[in-house]
């Protein structure tokens, strides 16, 4: 390919930037906000917050949270039903990779109509969406600067991914104080996600320099700060590097797509209601392991970006550092489960694989699979 | 190609890119204007069809707006007919022919299908279209909307453009929201020519009758009338202020007292009444209600027909009769007196000479004034007779003298009881004229009677009536003019015009019948004549009678 592109939005970036909401809302011509939450973030008070930000800028809001882990197509229906009735001209998201996605799927109803499966795929939106602001609660969806939104369709059991340049937010405020009130567990999770994020965006087919650079940084910040910031939620530092990390790791893999690790969890989540980023450390060594081949001088990189030692060692030895490395990284924030006692039965792996082979990541995944090396990494996986 | 990078280049590709609010603001923006455009063009053309349009002239208004809105070279209006489908209108007007509408038309099917839809046809299977050559052609799209009156088709509009495809589903929706609104036009043309029609009809019935007719709501306003009025009635008309009846008719301000108009109300049924102007003029008034759809009453119909002449002619049918009845008894009368008077005339004057010869003159003269008594009673018995026999009298050579006289030999002594001098001025050498002899009588009795009758209800030493004759000369014409002049009572000037009028009378119901005035008029007209008033109040009057002397 010799034409690239980079999408990316206006980001602010800083400890106390959510103060910027309001005024970021009224750049972007809205003028009453419907603010898309679920009720951790609520509890944490962050809510409040962002309502006393708007608000101080003269603007109304209508508050949105009916939504759970692994956002759903129908309550994405209620969403859209709601910003129609309530007469909001403006979307913002303050939370974790769950409210955003479903921001942005009410988003695409509010001005395309229609059911959330007639855009499933890639670029099927016809209509620019509603002015849209984003402030992340979590360190890992990289949500905020993506061109993705990751909807569960509930009659099918599986994630729908929306892919369109039109899903990248006008404005991503990302306040690293909002990262504080995870609890450790979420912390890992999100972590281990933004993590993945860079490795896969890393190795994609479809990446650039510009993504390279991001994919690095985020694989760099995530491996020396993730082991901090889940053990002391308080460290300031560590939780502005990982949100940091998960920043560069969206605008990695928002323009250099993801990969078999991600085409695999997106079937898994849709089954079972585990958080993303535990499917993701279950799944992404052996993914990693069955990728080498294809571009071990990419997990050189990767093994270095982590602080590995590999002077002396051949590019195969070197590329191999990376999935010990990742292995202990996953072990040390406590994640090392298999699918297995995430609550997948063994059963579902056929119908998984299959499924998987139509996920759009797995294009952009640097060694070909066919059903039956999903399906054996799966096994793996158990 | 293949497919795994088809997808790549679509997931981080540069076909891809953010959508633009700007940019479908600008797409919104330019189909509002263009849709505002067309609101615009449908509300100018129907602000510029008037009512009184022909089809054709709103045909060509609307092709005049329509290419600001749409490609049109071409629009024809399709209206269905017994036999099929005609041609009705269409611009440019020798734009084409269609003799005949094949089966497979599209017009015929829009019809038929009662549905609006876009042609883009080869030309040949327009072929029934015969486009003058004057013009590009052929048309190679056509959007053709059904015409609606209510819900039934009426025909069909045709736009027609000699590009190719040009027209889509919302030029469509336009052309049918255009034929829409000229179904709207033609209808609202078509009924108001038969609103139009009927109302002329109605006006020109109601303007041809020659009687006047109004009709007056029941607030006393006059609605319409016909401008038939009598001459001697448009004083008040046109003089009175507002349009109430009572100002216009009879010059109040307020209802007349007892106005037929309140009976109509209260009966529902038409009322009739007869009215005698100021003027002298005779009418019989027919008031018919006016009911609206719920039988209330709404207006009056008034109906005036001038009656004057008719009661004029009926009058004189009952004086001639009576005269005729008269005349009859006054012939047998005097006949019957005729043999008794002979009998004393006779007798008296043979006894007269007896008592000559007896040597009794003193006597014989006493007996001489029998005699001639007797003589008088013959004459006036014999004028009686000439008077009964008037009608049978046709106009002959008449002395005007003479026949003053013979009047006088009757009436004279009846008037000089009534202590009132009669003078006679006849001038002696008044040409003959033509003329009914006992008619001429009969109006000159009348004026001297009605002088009588005026000086005897007066308080005057000397009571006089005068009779002249005399010979006037007007624009060259001659006239003989008998005239009776009295110093009686007089006529009041506002009775003077109703002197004429039949059965109108000043005197005690046992003296007068009305008639005598109207009669003698009557009597003056018909011989090219007329009578001739002058009256002042308490001094006396002048009636004279004026008729040619050379008939023409």
């Amino acid at each position: 390919m010799n034409i690239s592109k980079f999408v990316a939005p206006e980001i602010i970036f800083g400890r106390g930037s959510l103060s910027q909401l309001g005024e970021s809302v009224i750049r972007i011509g809205a003028s009453k906000v419907f603010l898309v939450s679920d009720a951790g973030v609520i509890k944490a008070g962050w809510v409040d917050q962002a309502v006393h930000y708007l608000h101080a800028a003269g603007l109304e809001t209508e508050i949105f949270s009916s939504l759970t882990t692994n956002p759903k197509d129908c309550e994405v229906t209620e969403g859209a039903r709601r910003y129609r009735e309530s007469g909001c001209d403006g979307i913002v998201a303050v939370g974790g990779g769950s409210p955003t996605d479903v921001a942005k799927a009410i988003a695409i109803l509010a001005t395309n109509g229609g059911v959330l499966q007639d855009y499933e795929g890639i670029n099927r939106i016809s209509h620019p969406l509603p002015p849209m602001v984003i402030a992340p609660s979590t360190a890992g969806a990289g949500s905020e600067v993506s061109q993705f939104a990751i909807i569960v369709d509930t009659a099918r059991k599986l994630k729908m991914s929306i892919i369109s340049k039109s899903l990248v937010p006008d404005i991503a405020i990302v306040d690293p104080e909002l990262v504080q009130t995870m609890d450790s567990k979420l912390a890992a999770a999100t972590g281990i996600d933004a993590f993945t994020h860079g490795v896969e965006s890393y190795v994609s087919l479809a990446a650039t320099p510009l993504t390279d650079i991001h994919a690095l940084k985020a694989i760099n910040l995530a491996s020396r700060n993730l082991r901090q910031a889940v053990s002391n939620r308080h460290d300031m530092e560590a939780n502005t590097n990982m949100s940091m990390a998960s920043l560069t790791a969206g605008l990695a893999f928002s323009n250099a797509i993801l990969g078999a690790t991600h085409a695999m969890t997106h079937q898994v989540d849709g089954l079972i209601d585990q958080h993303h980023g535990e499917t993701n450390a279950a799944i992404l060594p052996f993914v990693m392991e069955y990728n080498l081949s294809a571009c071990p001088e990419k997990f050189r990189d990767i093994a270095e970006a982590m602080g590995e030692n590999i002077t002396g060692l051949s590019v195969m030895a070197a590329a191999e550092r990376a999935v010990v490395a990742v292995r202990q990284l996953i072990s040390d924030i406590g994640l090392a489960k298999g699918l297995g006692n995430l609550g997948l039965a063994a059963e579902f792996i056929p119908l998984l694989s299959e499924n998987a082979l139509k996920d759009a990541c797995l294009v952009t995944n640097p060694r070909a699979a066919s059903r039956e090396d999903i399906e054996g990494i799966f096994r793996k996986c158990m | 190609m293949d497919q795994r990078e088809k997808l790549l280049e679509q997931l981080t590709g540069v076909d891809s890119s953010k959508l633009n609010y700007y940019v479908e603001l600008k797409k919104r923006n330019q189909e509002v204007l263009k849709q505002n455009g067309r609101l615009e063009i449908l509300h100018q053309l129907s602000r510029d069809i008037n009512i009184d349009m022909s089809i054709a002239d709103i045909v060509e208004r609307a092709f005049a707006n329509l290419p600001q809105a749409l490609p049109c070279d071409f629009l024809g209006l399709v209206a269905i007919k017994s036999s099929g489908l005609i041609l009705k209108a269409l611009m440019p007007r020798d734009f084409c022919r269609i003799d005949d509408f094949p089966a497979h038309s599209p017009s015929l099917k829009v019809i038929q299908e009662k549905k609006a839809d876009i042609f883009n046809l080869p030309p040949e299977e327009l072929s029934h279209i015969l486009i003058n050559p004057a013009y590009p052609g052929p048309l190679r799209s056509l959007a053709i909307t059904p015409m609606f009156k209510r819900d039934e088709v009426i025909g069909a509009l045709i736009v027609g453009s000699a590009k190719a495809e040009c027209y889509d589903e919302a030029d469509l929706s336009f052309v049918q929201h255009l034929t829409d609104q000229l179904s709207i036009s033609i209808q609202n043309a078509r009924l108001y020519k038969q609103v139009s029609r009927a109302k002329d009809e109605w006006e020109s019935t109601f303007m041809a009758v020659t009687d006047p007719i109004m009709l007056i709501d029941t607030d006393y306003n006059v609605l319409l009338h016909n401008g038939r009025l009598p001459a001697e009635m448009q004083d008040f008309w046109n003089k009175a202020l507002g349009r109430k009846c009572f100002a216009k008719l009879h010059g109040r301000t307020e209802p007349c007292p007892d106005c037929p108009i309140q009976e109509v109300q209260r009966s529902g049924q038409p009322v009739y009444q007869r009215w005698q102007t100021e003027s002298g003029l005779v009418l019989d008034l027919s008031y018919y209600p006016v009911f609206t759809e719920d039988r209330l009453l709404s207006a009056v119909t008034i109906i005036l027909k001038d009656v004057t002449e008719k009661i004029k002619m009926e009058g004189r049918l009952v004086q001639t009769a009576k005269l005729a009845a008269l005349g009859e008894m006054a012939a047998g009368v005097a006949h019957e007196l005729n043999s008794p008077m002979t009998v004393i005339i006779g007798t008296a004057q043979l006894v007269a000479r007896e008592l000559q010869e007896a040597g009794q003159p003193e006597q014989a003269e006493e007996l001489d004034d029998i005699v001639n008594s007797g003589l008088r009673c013959k004459r006036i018995i014999q004028n009686l007779l000439t008077f009964s026999r008037q009608d049978q009298q046709p106009a002959t050579e008449i002395d005007l003298n003479a026949e003053a006289r013979l009047v006088l030999g009757m009436i004279k002594y009846q008037i000089n009881r009534s202590q009132i001098t009669i003078t006679e001025h006849l001038t002696e050498d008044l040409p003959r004229l033509s003329a009914n002899g006992p008619q001429i009588q009969q109006v000159l009795t009348n004026f001297l009677i009605n002088a009588r009758d005026a000086l005897t209800e007066v308080e005057r030493q000397e009571k006089t009536i005068e009779i002249a004759t005399e010979l006037q000369i007007k624009n060259g014409q001659r006239f003989a003019v008998l005239s009776v002049t009295d110093n009686g009572i007089g006529i009041q000037p506002e009775n003077l015009a109703k002197i004429f009028t039949p059965f109108y009378t000043s005197k005690e119901a046992t003296k007068g019948t009305g008639l005598g005035l109207s009669v003698s008029l009557g009597i003056a007209e018909s011989h090219n004549g007329t009578i001739e008033v002058a009256s002042t109040p308490d001094q006396g009057s002048t009636f004279a009678l004026i008729l040619p002397i050379d008939q023409a």
